[in-house]
């Protein structure tokens, strides 16, 4: 499916990883995506939502405010590891291994996993690249896709930042 | 501190009676267990291995292994 993403779209799923990696979160949610989007300035919606002010600044502020008021934090990444603990195994050990043959940073754990919300509005940034008649998905199919969902946590941040879901459609 | 890390104490926290705990941990390790698998696989690969040397490597299906880890190299770029 991800061969019809663009690299800018490519860059924004990664650095939606990324985000979440860095806020020691231990889910891929529809705010990550957003954060993705916002962070791939040279991506149509990146510019869309600078635009509007939702710098990537902004839009983390944003999105760490709405993840911490729907009761999650930071620390749900240590919670795998922890786990792992109860059955002997360290994971710093491990990481430390992986690193040496691997090189730095390539072993990730927990890696962040999707939660069913965001791999929706993957979906549905394909369908909506469909229903344009584009044989691409680029990041402003990817804002659609999160825009598209009523009470979902991505209109509810742009409501948040006071800009117009409609405004980003057209 | 380190004789609660020694075997014995190991073998009393697998045999945790309360399953919570218990399984907790079978996810974590589930959890793991991919990191590393997409850890080697990407080695490999980069490596020059086939689908098939993989999955006889690993001890599945060539299609399985292409399932899950084709499309994500594709993603990345790491795969034609």
């Amino acid at each position: 499916m991800f061969d019809i993403f663009t690299d800018a779209a490519k860059r924004a799923l990664v650095l939606a990883q990324d985000e979440a990696i860095m806020l020691g979160h231990d889910f891929v949610a529809a705010e990550h995506l957003l954060l993705g989007l916002a962070g791939t300035d040279d991506g149509l919606a990146g510019q869309v939502l600078a635009g509007q002010g939702m710098t990537a600044e902004e839009t983390r502020r944003l999105a760490v405010g709405q993840l911490t008021a729907d009761g999650l934090t930071a620390a749900s990444a240590a919670e795998p590891v922890a786990a792992l603990a109860t059955i002997g195994i360290d994971v710093d050990d491990v990481r430390r291994r992986a690193d040496e043959s691997f090189g730095r940073g390539k072993f990730v754990f927990p890696r962040p996993a999707y939660v069913s919300e965001a791999k929706r509005a993957i979906e549905r940034s394909v369908g909506e690249a469909q229903a344009l008649g584009h044989d691409y998905v680029g990041t402003e199919h990817m804002l659609l896709g999160l825009l598209g969902a009523d009470d979902a946590p991505g209109p509810r941040l742009v409501s948040a930042a006071g800009l117009d879901p409609a405004e980003c459609a057209g | 501190m380190a004789a609660d890390n020694g075997p014995a104490a190991l073998v009393g926290q697998v045999t945790d009676k309360d399953p919570a705990v218990g399984l907790r941990a079978v996810v974590a390790l589930r959890r793991l267990l991919d990191e590393l698998e997409r850890l080697h696989v990407d080695s490999a690969r980069d490596q020059g291995w086939s689908w098939q040397g993989i999955a006889d490597a690993l001890q599945v299906s060539r299609q399985s292994v292409h399932e899950k880890h084709a499309t994500r190299r594709k993603a990345q770029g790491r795969e034609d």
